[in-house]
């Protein structure tokens, strides 16, 4: 069990996510701002275009934001990554999930927002402010003019009185007409007298210089006058003409306080007029505020939303990403277990699930590789006993096809088998007369056979002799494998090995039976010869004489074929050491001068010397030698070739003749006993020197040589080599 | 426009086309603020701006005084000495800040600076008011050095920052509402 990897989200997600968080907050907290400045926080308000700017920026970080995660979308859509499709239309919904609402939300608001500032400013309210504002001027206006009238009146009264009157007149004038305040002026605005009520100052209020010129030009001037200190005062002044020219003019002015509450009225209409002419002036400033508001806050919300549907939908899409990978890591035979995703819907149910079922196939998987090993490891086991068997097996099918065979059947029929697979045995005839009969017999040994075990000898010719396969066949069972198997040995080394022992028997007996009477016939003939050839005749002394002669002559060959024989039967231990080759062939040689020059010698130089047992090797090569001596006969020309030559490992001896050369029915069975062309042969010349060359580890190859001619050819090995094999023959 | 329509009746085309460039001249009596001169007068250790301005208000404004909208004005005064060799040196910098307002109630203008006031009882009146600044400016006593030059700098403009908060709105990017005069430089050397 693996263990199961880290989540593996995409980095990129991760860091948007992060951006989007900050972009977020600071888009609420811009928001947020932004909609308490609207409700005229004074604080906020100051900072007004700030945070204008400031939702602008936000709006900016997170358009930038929705542009970067749009390129990343793209690239991934380009790239045919997996669930970016599904990204794609997720994001569209969410969008459109976001902006219809918002964008109605946005509608109404902005309609709400401009209709109702539209109706604040209804044209009853203006024409009601108005009206209060005109009758509070109208009534001021009337006071004014009432005040302008006394003031006219009083001064005509002043008129008509002497200035030095003047003082003493103006306190009961002002009495009468109930003034706050008179005063007396010269033309150049010099106090003359001052009169006041209780109410009003000590200090006569001084008319402006504008309001004196105005007199000056004998206009009569009155004026309502708001000031911080005083309120609303009323003041209206009037020429005080004077009775002759000599006298100076003067100007009486009268100053009159506005009633306290009216004047509070007033100023409170005033206020509330100034503030609703603000408001209707600003109605389209406060308009554009709220819409720009709205929008930034529509705006804002929107690329939230938009950023927010990528990161959505990037976590929603991200676990069919696990999965995909999943699956392709299971093509490709990985069944690693993928990160189940953390949650609780179906999702997180189907990783799990997906997980379960990779954990289930690996099992399998792992299930099956250990049972194919299991399997190629008894198939190895079999097949390397099938290999190291000495005997070769052939395995054929149901349709007795060659399937498979050992390499000891290779080694055994000395071809490479490949070719064979798949023909079945009665078509090996065509593939070459070394496997026809064995082909013959496996074909004939399976059709005679049925179901039985068959067992049969083939013998096959090879070159350079003749090998017998021992050949058992059997059907396999019925079952799963049906087809038959072909076993079989190479037994001509036992054959010739049985029938050595049992000629080395036979001659043993024979030598043996034979060798006892012969002694008494000598005997007995040669006493004949003794007691008779005296008393008889001529003629019959010389016939006994002749006969006698014969049955010892005849005696004595016998004995010297039983000799043979025995010595065939018993050859003693051989005393091996280094011999040379040439020295031995002298040797013998020196017994066959009498042949004279129809033997030659072409013997090597610096042959390499042979280990092996002098008297036996003399032997060998005397055998040969009487072979050829036999073999020429009456040849006209009889020559004898004895040839030592070198050759890799071996040291080769041959003698050739050009006698009558080998019958071709003997060529096959040349080495076995008793068998001989020659009319009075043992037919254990060859045999005894097969048999001592083998024993020395050698070879013998007996051929006919063109013209007419044999030639046999004897490899003994040279000494070095020939000890290493004499030591693994051991 | 009147007589204009007056003129095409009388099928006169001369009178027509004079009608016709005088109504396009007349807009051309630029409303706005200009400076029409300022200097620096140096007594003794004290130094007064003189600066005439020509203030024309446009309807807009005129419309929002007389609906009672007070109309802040700030007037801006600089004196530097150039450096050559570092940022110029600040003699004085000064700003003042006018209110004119409209009380309709007594429909009287006035303008207001600091803790005084004074009421008009016409707009240009007022206007004419605040067009011819005599300010005495404070300067350190020394500060000023014969034979140096120096640069002074005035301008008179409407500060809508003290306008009430929606009408900052409505002035955003508003030609009307942005109103004062350029930077007028001069150099002085006392």
């Amino acid at each position: 069990m693996t263990r199961p990897p880290a989540p593996a989200r995409p980095p990129g997600g991760e860091r948007t996510g992060y951006l989007l968080i900050v972009g977020g907050g600071l888009a609420a907290v811009a928001v947020f701002m932004l909609a308490t400045a609207s409700a005229q926080t004074a604080v906020f308000a100051e900072y007004y275009t700030l945070l204008l700017l400031l939702n602008g920026g936000v709006a900016l970080l997170l358009a930038a934001l929705v542009g970067y995660q749009l390129l990343t979308l793209r690239r991934k859509l380009r790239a045919g990554v997996f669930g970016s499709k599904l990204t794609l239309r997720l994001v569209l919904l969410f969008a459109l999930m976001a902006f219809v609402p918002g964008a109605v939300i946005f509608g109404v608001s902005v309609q709400f927002v401009a209709k109702s500032i539209e109706s604040w400013f209804e044209g009853r309210l203006d024409r009601a402010l108005e009206g209060a504002l005109n009758l509070g001027r109208g009534t001021l206006d009337s006071m004014l003019r009432d005040l302008t009238v006394k003031t006219e009146a009083m001064a005509r009264t002043l008129s008509a009185k002497p200035p030095a009157e003047h003082v003493s007149a103006l306190d009961a004038l002002r009495e009468q007409v109930g003034a706050q305040e008179a005063t007396l002026f010269t033309a150049r605005g010099r106090v003359v007298v001052f009169s006041s009520s209780e109410r009003a100052g000590l200090m006569p209020e001084p008319p402006s210089p504008n309001a004196l010129r105005q007199i000056r030009s004998q206009q009569s001037y009155s004026a309502v006058e708001a000031s911080p200190e005083r309120g609303l005062q009323l003041r209206a002044l009037a020429p005080v003409h004077a009775l002759t020219l000599t006298e100076e003019s003067r100007v009486l002015q009268l100053v009159q306080s506005v009633p306290e509450k009216f004047a509070r009225d007033a100023e409170i209409v005033q206020a509330g007029y100034r503030e609703y002419q603000e408001l209707v002036l600003a109605r389209r400033g406060l308009k554009r505020f709220y819409e720009i508001t709205l929008s930034l806050t529509l705006l804002l919300s929107l690329l939230a939303a938009l950023a927010l549907a990528f990161v959505l939908s990037d976590r929603l899409s991200a676990p069919l990403n696990v999965l995909v990978e999943g699956t392709r890591a299971v093509a490709q035979g990985d069944f690693s277990q993928r990160a189940a995703v953390a949650s609780s819907d179906e999702l997180g149910v189907l990783t799990q699930s997906f997980n379960s079922m990779t954990l289930q196939l690996a099992e399998t998987r792992a299930e099956a590789e250990r049972h194919q090993e299991e399997v190629a490891h008894a198939n190895a086991y079999l097949e390397s006993i099938l290999a190291n068997l000495s005997a070769g097996v052939l395995a054929f099918d149901a349709n007795e096809r060659l399937r498979s065979a050992n390499p000891s059947a290779a080694l055994i029929l000395g071809i490479d088998c490949a070719p064979l697979l798949g023909s079945p045995p009665r078509a090996w005839v065509d593939r070459g007369s070394a496997l026809a009969s064995l082909g013959a017999a496996i074909g004939s040994g399976f059709a005679a056979a049925d179901t039985q075990e068959w067992q049969r000898q083939v013998e096959r010719d090879v070159p350079g002799g003749k090998q017998v396969l021992l050949v058992r066949g059997t059907r396999l069972p019925q079952g799963a494998e049906t087809g038959a198997v072909v076993v079989f040995d190479d037994i001509t080394h036992l054959l010739q090995a049985q029938r050595d022992a049992a000629w080395a028997e036979v001659a043993r007996r024979l030598a043996h039976e034979i060798k006892n009477p012969l002694t008494p016939i000598q005997l007995s003939a040669e006493r004949l010869q003794l007691k008779l050839g005296g008393k008889l005749a001529e003629p019959d002394a010389d016939m006994l004489q002749r006969s006698t002669q014969t049955i010892v002559n005849q005696v004595a060959a016998l004995k010297r074929m039983v000799d043979a024989f025995s010595q065939y039967a018993r050859t003693p231990d051989p005393s091996m050491r280094m011999l040379d080759l040439n020295e031995l062939v002298r040797e013998v040689l020196t017994l066959y001068e009498s042949l004279g020059s129809s033997i030659r010698l072409e013997l090597a130089t610096g042959l390499p010397p042979v280990v092996g047992d002098a008297a036996q090797l003399r032997q060998v090569i005397h055998n040969l030698l009487q072979n050829a001596q036999d073999a020429l006969g009456d040849t006209a020309a009889p020559a004898i070739i004895v040839a030592t030559v070198a050759s890799g490992d071996v040291v080769r001896l041959t003698v050739t003749d050009n006698g009558g050369g080998f019958p071709e029915h003997m060529m096959k069975r040349a080495f076995e006993p008793y068998v001989t062309s020659k009319p009075k042969g043992t037919g254990l010349g060859l045999v005894i020197v097969k048999k001592i060359v083998e024993e020395h580890g050698g070879k013998v190859a007996i051929s006919n040589v063109a013209p007419h001619g044999a030639r046999v050819a004897v490899e003994l090995p040279r000494a070095s080599a020939q000890a290493a094999g004499h030591k693994s023959a051991a | 426009m009147v007589f204009s329509m007056r003129s095409c009746r009388n099928g006169s085309w001369v009178a027509t086309l004079v009608a016709v460039w005088l109504a396009l001249a007349a807009p051309a009596v630029a409303d706005g603020i200009d400076i029409k001169k300022a200097g620096l007068r140096v007594i003794e250790d004290s130094v007064v701006l003189e600066a005439d301005f020509e203030i024309v208000l446009n309807h807009t404004l005129e419309g929002a005084l007389n609906k009672g909208v007070p109309l802040y004005f700030l007037l801006e005064f600089e004196l530097m000495r150039p450096r050559w060799y570092w940022v110029n040196e600040k003699i004085a910098a000064s700003q003042q800040q006018y209110r004119l307002s409209y009380n309709a109630l007594t429909r009287q203008y006035r303008i207001g600076v600091g803790n005084l006031y004074q009421n008009f009882a016409t707009l240009a009146e007022a206007l004419d008011f605040m067009s011819r600044v005599r300010r005495r400016e404070d300067i350190e006593p020394g500060a000023l050095r014969k034979d140096t030059s120096y640069a002074a700098a005035v301008r008179l403009r409407l500060d809508t920052t003290q306008l009430p908060r929606p009408f900052q709105l409505n002035t955003l990017g508003s030609r009307d509402w942005n109103v004062g005069s350029e930077w007028h430089r001069w150099t002085l050397t006392p």
